[in-house]
C-alpha cells in the first residue's frame, strides 16, 4: 500500500508537468489544448533523435529537445491558433485535435510505429524500509518539483508572469494596460512546450517511446487539469497528485487495463460535486 | 505629472459593431491641460466612444490624434504607450490579482526599462492621491469595495503619467460622499496638466470640475459649451435627456432636477 502511495504520488507529479501547461494556455487562451498529448510524444522523440543519433547525453538532449518544441509551439500559434483566434473555444479545441494528429503522424513517418528506448544507463533501484525508489523516480521528483518552483517564481514575481496572469484575468483591460498578447502568448506556448517536453523525456526514462506515449496520458491529464479547476495552474498540481495516487492504489484492487476509466470515475465524481474544480472557487467573477 | 499638455481630437470618425455605426462622423477637440464632460442620454454612443479612443474599437473612418502624433492605428497597448490612460466603466482593474500587483502592471508595461525606484515613487504619488487603498496592498483588488475598486481603477491609470485620461464614468455606482471625493481626485490630476476627457452619468458634479461639456445624442455630437453654462442652456435641457424629454410629465422632472443644480 505504502509502495503504491509513493508511486502515485511519483506519477502525480509526472502528470503535474503537463497538467500547469493545459492549464496556462487555458487560462491565457480560453481553449483546452487537446494536443498536449502530441506535445508529450514529440518533446520525448525530439529528445530521443538528440541522444540516440547525435549521441548527446539525455542531460544535455532533454534541454536541446525542450527548447525545440518551445520554437515548434510558437510556429503552431502562429500559424494556426492565431488565425482563427476570433473563433469560439470548440473551433480552437478542435484545431488543437487537427495538430495532436498532425504531430503524431509526422512522428510515425519518420520513425514508425516500433518501440525505441532512450539511451541511458540501467542502474539499481534505491530501497528505504522496504519501499523502492528508482532512480527514473527520483529524477522525476526532482525535475518536477524544480520545474513547478520555477513556473510558480515566473508566474508570481516577474513582468511576464503578470502579463500572463492579467491576460487571463482580463484580457481587454491588460491591452489597455500596455500589455502585449501576442508576445505574451508566444510565451505562455514556449512554457507549455518545455513543460511537456521534461514529461516526455521523464516518460520515456520511466518506460519506453512510442508514438502514443503522450497520448496515454492525455485523459490523466486533462482529468488532473479539470479537478483542479481549469485554468488555475496550482490547483492543476493538486489535481495532478489526486490521480496519481488514485491510479496506482486501485491498481491493488481492479487491473491497470481500467486505469484510465478510474481518472474517468474520479474527475466524474468532481465535477458532480463541485463542477468549478476543487480550487475553482478562487477565482473572482463579478 | 508630466509636461506640457495634449489634446485628443477624433476628427470624422464613425465607428461601431459589425455593419452597424453606433457613432457618426464625430469631431470632438478635448482641449490640452482641461477637462472634458461628454454628457448625453443612454444609448448616445458614450461608451462606444471611449472605446474608440482608447483603440479598443477600430474606427471604420476618420482619425485620432494626441497632439500631433495621429494614432488611429495604433492598437491600446502602443496608444497607452503614447501617453494615452484609459479607466473603463466597469471591469477596470484585475480582480484576481493583488492591490500592489495592479498598481505595478499599471505602471511597468509602459516603462518597460525603468527601475524598481521610479516604480516606487510614481505609486508613492498614486496612494498619496488615494490614501484609501494603500492600507491592503496584498488584497485581491476584487475583494474591495466599489468606491475603492474605483480608486484603484484611477491610480493604475495614473501610476503610469499619461498626459491624457479617459474616464468611463468614474463616479458609477459610488455613494454621493465617494462620488465628491472622485471627482476631486481627478480636478486634482487635471492640475498637474493632464488634459482629462470624461463620461459621467452625474452631470451636475461633472460639471461642477469640467471646463468644457459636450452633447452626445443619437451618436452625433449636437454641441460644446463651456461647462458652467451647459446645463443652463435650453438646447441641452430640451434634448438632454433624449426619449425621456419627449414625455411631458417626465421632462418636467427632469428640467427641475437640473435647476436644482
Amino acid at each position: 500500500m505504502m509502495q503504491a502511495l509513493l508511486n502515485g504520488l511519483v506519477s502525480g507529479l509526472l502528470i503535474a508537468l503537463p497538467a500547469i501547461a493545459l492549464s496556462l494556455t487555458y487560462g491565457i487562451l480560453n481553449f483546452a489544448n487537446f494536443s498536449i498529448g502530441a506535445m508529450i510524444t514529440t518533446g520525448a522523440y525530439l529528445a530521443y533523435l538528440v541522444n540516440t543519433t547525435l549521441g548527446a547525453p539525455i542531460l544535455v538532449a532533454a534541454p536541446i529537445a525542450a527548447v525545440l518544441l518551445a520554437l515548434i509551439a510558437i510556429v503552431i500559434q502562429r500559424g494556426i491558433y492565431r488565425q482563427i483566434r476570433n473563433a469560439d473555444h470548440i473551433t480552437l479545441l478542435v484545431a488543437s485535435m487537427g495538430v495532436a494528429f498532425v504531430l503524431e503522424n509526422v512522428i510515425r513517418f519518420f520513425f514508425g510505429a516500433d518501440v525505441r528506448t532512450l539511451d541511458v544507463a540501467v542502474a539499481r533501484p534505491l530501497s528505504w524500509n522496504g519501499l523502492r525508489l528508482n532512480h527514473e523516480q527520483l529524477l522525476i521528483v526532482t525535475v518536477t518539483l524544480s520545474a513547478m518552483a520555477l513556473v510558480a517564481i515566473v508566474l508570481k514575481r516577474t513582468r511576464l508572469g503578470r502579463a500572463m496572469r492579467a491576460i487571463s484575468d482580463d484580457p481587454e483591460l491588460a491591452e489597455v494596460r500596455g500589455i502585449e498578447r501576442a508576445r505574451t502568448v508566444d510565451w505562455t506556448w514556449a512554457i507549455s512546450g518545455v513543460l511537456t517536453t521534461l514529461a516526455g523525456v521523464l516518460i520515456a526514462l520511466d518506460g519506453i517511446v512510442d508514438p502514443l506515449i503522450g497520448t496515454n496520458y492525455l485523459v490523466s491529464v486533462f482529468a488532473a487539469a479539470v479537478i483542479g479547476g481549469i485554468g488555475n495552474p496550482f490547483g492543476a498540481v493538486a489535481g495532478a497528485l489526486i490521480i496519481g495516487i488514485v491510479e496506482e492504489t486501485s491498481a491493488l484492487a481492479v487491473s491497470t487495463t481500467y486505469r484510465q476509466g478510474i481518472s474517468f470515475v474520479v474527475l466524474a465524481l468532481v465535477l458532480l460535486l463541485r463542477p468549478q474544480g476543487l480550487f475553482g472557487f478562487a477565482r473572482i467573477k463579478r | 505629472m508630466t509636461a506640457p499638455s495634449r489634446s485628443l481630437r477624433m476628427l470624422d470618425v464613425s465607428a461601431g459593431y459589425g455593419a452597424t455605426d453606433i457613432i457618426h462622423t464625430v469631431n470632438l477637440t478635448a482641449s490640452a491641460g482641461l477637462i472634458t464632460t461628454i454628457a448625453g442620454p443612454n444609448g448616445a454612443g458614450k461608451s462606444t466612444l471611449m472605446k474608440t479612443l482608447a483603440g479598443l474599437l477600430r474606427p471604420r473612418q476618420g482619425s485620432i490624434w494626441i497632439g500631433e502624433q495621429e494614432i488611429t492605428a495604433l492598437p491600446p497597448p502602443r496608444r497607452a504607450a503614447a501617453g494615452l490612460g484609459y479607466v473603463p466603466q466597469e471591469r477596470n482593474v484585475f480582480r484576481n490579482l493583488s492591490v500592489d500587483e495592479n498598481l505595478r502592471i499599471g505602471f511597468e508595461f509602459i516603462h518597460r526599462s525603468s527601475g524598481g525606484g521610479e516604480f516606487a515613487a510614481a505609486r508613492g504619488r498614486v496612494l498619496d492621491l488615494f490614501p484609501d487603498i494603500a492600507a491592503r496592498p496584498k488584497a485581491l483588488a476584487g475583494t474591495l469595495s466599489g468606491g475603492q475598486r474605483q480608486m484603484l481603477a484611477l491610480g493604475c491609470a495614473l501610476i503610469a503619467g499619461p498626459s491624457i485620461l479617459l474616464l468611463d464614468e468614474p463616479s458609477a455606482g459610488l455613494s454621493p460622499l465617494y462620488v465628491t471625493s472622485m471627482l476631486d481626485a481627478v480636478a486634482a490630476v487635471n492640475l498637474s496638466g493632464v488634459t482629462v476627457v470624461m463620461i459621467e452619468q452625474n452631470v451636475i458634479e461633472a460639471v461642477r470640475i469640467s471646463h468644457e461639456a459636450v452633447l452626445l445624442a443619437g451618436g452625433e455630437i449636437k454641441g460644446r459649451w463651456p461647462a458652467n453654462e451647459f446645463l443652463s442652456d435650453p438646447h441641452v435641457r430640451s434634448s438632454f435627456l433624449g426619449g425621456i424629454a419627449s414625455k411631458p410629465g417626465l421632462r418636467e422632472a427632469v428640467s427641475n432636477d437640473a435647476s436644482a443644480a
